[in-house]
This record gives C-alpha cells, sequence and structure tokens, in this order.
C-alpha cells in the first residue's frame, strides 16, 4: 500500500509518546514493504530527515509555554484557531502531498497545531480515505474554543467527518463522545506496543531489605503526577523508610516541581536525570536498573507508552486506579493499581518494602503477556488490515482539490473573523 | 419522489441597514415564481440571521427562516448563526444571492464541503475583498448573471447561466467600505420592470439541470 502519515511532530522532533510510536509504526509499516511517505511540520531545532520524511507542514505550536503565556489574549485566541480549525498553508501542503505521492490511504496522527479539522475536512472533501491513530482525544481538541467544546462544530464533526478510528484505549472514545463529538464510522481499539526481542525471563526480582529502586518517565509535569511521587517519598521517610531511590527521566518545565524535592526534604532520593532517549531508557530496564515503574499521571491518561516498556522487562508498573494503560492490565496480575494520592502510592511502596507485595510474579506475568500480546509484530497485521479496509472502502463524491484549498482559505478566514469579532465584543463589555 | 428543497441566502442584511424590506420582498417573490414553477412541490426556504429566530410559512412552497445570531456582529452583513449548518442540511440546493455577506460565505463553505450543489448570482460587483480575494464564486456549480453583457465579461471556470432581467442590486443596499453598518446609497426605486413570472422559471430550470447532475453523479 501507498500510505501517506499525518502527524503535527516527527522523532527527532518530538515532545511526547504519540509521535514516538508514529516513528515506530512508519519503521513497521516500512519493514513490511509499504510505500510510506511522512508529512509533518518542520522542526522546532534543526535535525536530518530521511527522504520519506516531508517536514513542510506550519505548526502552530500551542505546546510552546513560554510563546503562549507572553502573548495577548487576541494573539492567542487567533493562534489556537489557527492550531485547531483551519490553516490554509498546510492544506495546500496536504493537497500537494496528495498529487506527489497519490496514497492508497491516509494514516491520521496528532493534528493538533496544524488546523487539524481543516485537513480532516480536506480529505473528506477529496474522498481520500483515512485511518486515524487516537492515541489522545484528538478530534475532541480540534472542536474546541479554548477550553469549551463549540457545539455546532462537535455536531457538524459526527456528521461529517467519517473514517476508521484506532483508539489506544475506551477511555479515549468516551472522553471524546462524553462532549458531544461522536466518531462516525469505524471504531477499533488497539493498544500501544513494545519492539525488540524477546529478552531472557528477568531472574532477579525486588527482596525486602534492599533498595527499592523507582523509576518514572515522561514529561515532568503535574498531570504526570511527578509532584505526588515525590510527596509519596517524603512520606516514606516520615515512615522510617530511607532504603529507596527514584529516578526521574524528562524534561522538567515546571519549576514548581524541579524545586519540589528540596523542599520536602527528599533530594538524597530523588533524582531528576534530564531527557532520555527511548534506547536508553529501555537499555535501563534490560539491565534491571529498577525494580518499580510508577505512573501516578492523571485518569485521563490515553494509554502511557514508557510504564509498558518497563514492564516488558520486568519493572513492575505502579500505575493510577483509573488510566487508559490500566484497561488492559489486571491489578495484582500484571501491575499494582492504586488511587492517584500520595499516601496511596506511599503505600504500596511501604507494602513491597516490608515484603507484603511480591514483585516476581507480578512482573513475570506482565513480562510474558506483553511480549506475546502488546508486541508491535503482532499488532501490526490488524493496523495493516485497518488500512486496506479503508482504502477499499466506496468513495463518495470527489472535489476539486482547487476547491479544497479555497475552502480552506476562507475557513481561515471566516474563523480569524469570528475571533477579532469576539475580542472587540469582550473589550467593548 | 423527495420534495426538493432550495436554501436562499443573501441580500437580506442589507434590510437591517436599510430599514426596508426591499430585499426580502425581492427574494420572497422570486422565491414564490420558483415554487410556482415547479407546481408547488418544491419548497424555498430563505434564510437570515437575526435577533429574533424564528420559521414561519410564507405562502405555498416558501418559508422563511431566521437563525439566532451569534454575539455582536459590526455590521449587518458580518452576521452569522451556528444554526446554519442545521439549516444547510434540509437542503438539497443552495443559492446565495450576494457575494458580500458573512451568512453566504459560511453556507459556501458549509454547502460546498458537503458537496451540496450551489448556486451564485454574479452582480459584477467590485471592491468585496473576500469574494474577488478568494474567488468565491469558482466555487459555484453554477453562476447566473441577470445581465448578458456580464456573463459575456465573467472570467470563470464555472458554468454561467443567464437569467435575462432588469435588475439593480444597489437598489436592494450594497455594503458600505467595512466597519462601516450603513450602505451605499440607496437608489430609490426597486427594480423597474423585473419579471418574476420569467426569472423563477429560468431559475427552475437551472436548478432542475443541477439537482439532475447531481443525482446522476451520485449514481
Amino acid at each position: 500500500m501507498r500510505i501517506l502519515v499525518l502527524s503535527n511532530l516527527y522523532p527527532p522532533d518530538f515532545i511526547g509518546g504519540y509521535e514516538l510510536c508514529c516513528r515506530q509504526i512508519v519503521d513497521g509499516l516500512l519493514a513490511r514493504g509499504h510505500e510510506v511517505q511522512v508529512l509533518t511540520s518542520s522542526p522546532r531545532s534543526p535535525c536530518e530527515s530521511p527522504d520519506h520524511v516531508w517536514r513542510s507542514f506550519d505548526l502552530v505550536n500551542c505546546y510552546d509555554a513560554y510563546e503562549v503565556l507572553r502573548s495577548l489574549p487576541l494573539t492567542r485566541d487567533v493562534r489556537d484557531g489557527k492550531s485547531v480549525w483551519a490553516n490554509a498553508h498546510n492544506v495546500y501542503v496536504l493537497i500537494d502531498a496528495l498529487k506527489r505521492f497519490d496514497p492508497d490511504v491516509v494514516y491520521l496522527w496528532n493534528l493538533f497545531g496544524l488546523g487539524g479539522l481543516g485537513l480532516v475536512g480536506c480529505l473528506q472533501y477529496l474522498a481520500v480515505p483515512w485511518v486515524w491513530y487516537l492515541g489522545d482525544c484528538v478530534p475532541l481538541m480540534l472542536c474546541r474554543r479554548g477550553a469549551e467544546v463549540l457545539p455546532v462544530l462537535a455536531e457538524e464533526f459526527g456528521r461529517r467527518v467519517r473514517g476508521s478510528y484506532m483508539p489506544v484505549s475506551q477511555r479515549v472514545v468516551d472522553e471524546i463522545e462524553a462532549t458531544g463529538v461522536r466518531l462516525s464510522g469505524q471504531v477499533e481499539t488497539l493498544p500501544n506496543w513494545v519492539l525488540g526481542d524477546t529478552p531472557p525471563s528477568r531472574e532477579r526480582y525486588y527482596r525486602p531489605g534492599e533498595k527499592l529502586r523507582i523509576v518514572s518517565a515522561g514529561q515532568m509535569g503535574r498531570h504526570k503526577g511527578i509532584h505526588l511521587l515525590i510527596e509519596a517519598a517524603a512520606l516514606l521517610r516520615e515512615r522510617g523508610h530511607e532504603n529507596f531511590s527514584i529516578d526521574l527521566y524528562g524534561k522538567v518545565n515546571d519549576t514548581s516541581i524541579a524545586d519540589l524535592p528540596r523542599a520536602l526534604d527528599v533530594e538524597r532520593h530523588v533524582a531528576f536525570h534530564g531527557l532520555c532517549s527511548q534506547e536508553e531508557l529501555v537499555a535501563h530496564y534490560e539491565r534491571h536498573e529498577y525494580d518499580v515503574f510508577a505512573f501516578p499521571t492523571w485518569e485521563r491518561e490515553p494509554f502511557g507508552c514508557a510504564p509498558l516498556e518497563a514492564a516488558a522487562y520486568g519493572c513492575v508498573i505502579v500505575m493510577t486506579q483509573s488510566c487508559g494503560i490500566g484497561e488492559w492490565l489486571v491489578h495484582d496480575v500484571h501491575c499494582l493499581k492504586a488511587p492517584r494520592t500520595a499516601a496511596a502510592l506511599a503505600d504500596v511502596f511501604a507494602g513491597i518494602m516490608r515484603g507484603d507485595i511480591d514483585l516476581g510474579p507480578i512482573g513475570r506475568r506482565a513480562s510474558a503477556v506483553i511480549w506475546r500480546d502488546f508486541h508491535l509484530d503482532a499488532l501490526m497485521p490488524r493496523i495493516e488490515a485497518a488500512l486496506a479496509r479503508a482504502a477499499r472502502q466506496p468513495r463518495g463524491p470527489v472535489g476539486r482539490p482547487d476547491d479544497a484549498y479555497r475552502l480552506a482559505r476562507l475557513a481561515e478566514k471566516l474563523a480569524k473573523a469570528i475571533i477579532h469579532e469576539d475580542y472587540v465584543e469582550t473589550q467593548a463589555a | 419522489m423527495k420534495p426538493i428543497t432550495v436554501a436562499y441566502l443573501g441580500l437580506l442584511d442589507s434590510d437591517r441597514a436599510t430599514g426596508t424590506r426591499r430585499a426580502e420582498e425581492h427574494l420572497t417573490r422570486l422565491a414564490q415564481a420558483v415554487a410556482a414553477r415547479s407546481g408547488y412541490g418544491w419548497t424555498i426556504e430563505i434564510i437570515s440571521a437575526g435577533l429574533e429566530a424564528a420559521t414561519h410559512s410564507v405562502s405555498a412552497g416558501v418559508l422563511r427562516t431566521i437563525l439566532p445570531i451569534v454575539g455582536k456582529p459590526r455590521t449587518p452583513w458580518d452576521a452569522v448563526s451556528w444554526r446554519l449548518p442545521e439549516a444547510l442540511a434540509r437542503a438539497d440546493l443552495v443559492h446565495l444571492h450576494d457575494g458580500f455577506s458573512r451568512l453566504g460565505e459560511a453556507a459556501l463553505l458549509i454547502a460546498k464541503q458537503s458537496h451540496q450543489p450551489i448556486c451564485i448570482t454574479e452582480y459584477g460587483l467590485n471592491g468585496h475583498w473576500l469574494s474577488s480575494e478568494l474567488g468565491l464564486t469558482e466555487l459555484a456549480d453554477v453562476v447566473i448573471c441577470h445581465c448578458p453583457a456580464l456573463a459575456g465579461r465573467l472570467q470563470s471556470t464555472r458554468p454561467v447561466e443567464v437569467v435575462p432581467a432588469k435588475f439593480d442590486v444597489a437598489a436592494l443596499g450594497l455594503p458600505a467600505a467595512w466597519p462601516s453598518p450603513n450602505c451605499l446609497p440607496l437608489r430609490a426605486e426597486q427594480p423597474a420592470n423585473y419579471d418574476y413570472h420569467a426569472a423563477g422559471a429560468g431559475l427552475y430550470a437551472i436548478y432542475q439541470r443541477l439537482l439532475n447532475q447531481t443525482m446522476e453523479m451520485a449514481a
């Protein structure tokens, strides 16, 4: 198949798991003999790109807290509109890529920041079939204005946008549809995955009396519960536990988190190691340098790739009771789940250190099930089948590319006019 | 056979600026002529956005719908409604009677995206930035002109059909330069000798051809 992949970012330019997963899938599809072309944004820092990656999209970087916080409200609103609704330049780039590459199917990833609604609208208009990997609630994000979902967009999305969705968990679908944004077409849940060869079974697990080595990786923010983990460390100390360490890998953009270990006097136990490549992290897990992967993330977490990778090597996940990856793994069988509080986390860690919880059986079961059911090789046939099915779907009326571009320009102008008008009204009020 | 609904948009915002009902009367009479020509099998729904949202029947085959306006538009021609997609979903064909109102532009976006057949009436006006900058008439399936000379001059790749009539759109009210909420000086007289019966017959024939083409393409 000829597959055109659309993603807001693409490694080595990445923020989180969404785009890392995208690269893994692209590499997997290429290895299986498909012709794949990636269309993504110009990188935020200079980087090399292979021939199959076109970095022509313009990303409205709504992840850039520095710029977002310092922008005037009107500038921010206009940027937000362009980020989610319509960016005519990106529609032009997409149309050009469709002409040059002539794909059988388009594989959509994270479209936030690209004027994603306009891109999807363009594909609908040109009757180009698509499959959308939902590693987060992207359709919902695209129907928002600020924090609010616009009912008219939600309704029209459900009515007009029809294709194949592959969400990573049911909670992604539930969160999207709870706001009135209906996913029309085929919806098939598919978890995230691990890569590589099945390693030899981990022989050695934590034993009481040893140092409990806790790790976490990802965005070092409050939404990921990193503050809870540091607070749990302080609680453990209060309860007389000193023989543990918490290693944290990822960028720390939140100063209130960066300062927390010092403020809670757990600097000797908690260490920030900064950004670490996926390969380096896996190497840590392979060497069994950690006993527990702490994942006290928010409950809306769509999935969680980092804990899955750790658990594949016998590092037991201690996770928020209810989150995306929790739909796929069973408490006390493949992982440990706890309420999302520092006290609950501390209870679990203390239970392990006392020997009340034996990590060995849990780690072995999780590792076995992950290498069997969550390996990309096991999931790839389902992805290929979904792409092939979409490519075979009978197509509706096909619009002209020139018209699609005109529509995008019209949409961008109308959106901007409405945002400006609201701003004038707000100022007047 | 499914009854046909044609949505009419445009011109009506000018009535708010002129304080007259000229545009409404013009579109109503045109709609009545089309409805009559269809043997009252078709419905023409005349749509605008305004403060008092309502739908009522004007006469056999003619509905008048006012959609709830969003926010506070700076000029009468900046009015738009979030209920527009829902209203257009009822239509088999959309006819935009001006190229300078935001409701018309939004309707063009929505209808084109759903592959609904679209007619745009072209009066040969200049100075309406969005229409001319984006070449919006290129999104029409049929461009309708009242003036044969204008039809000959139009540089459009779209089919141009002439419904001959002596018609002066300036008599209904044209927007002054944005953000003025006023019209350009209004011509004193309503369009003279406008033969609604003939215009309705001409439009009906165009609509029917367009609907047939759309059905053939869908099949």
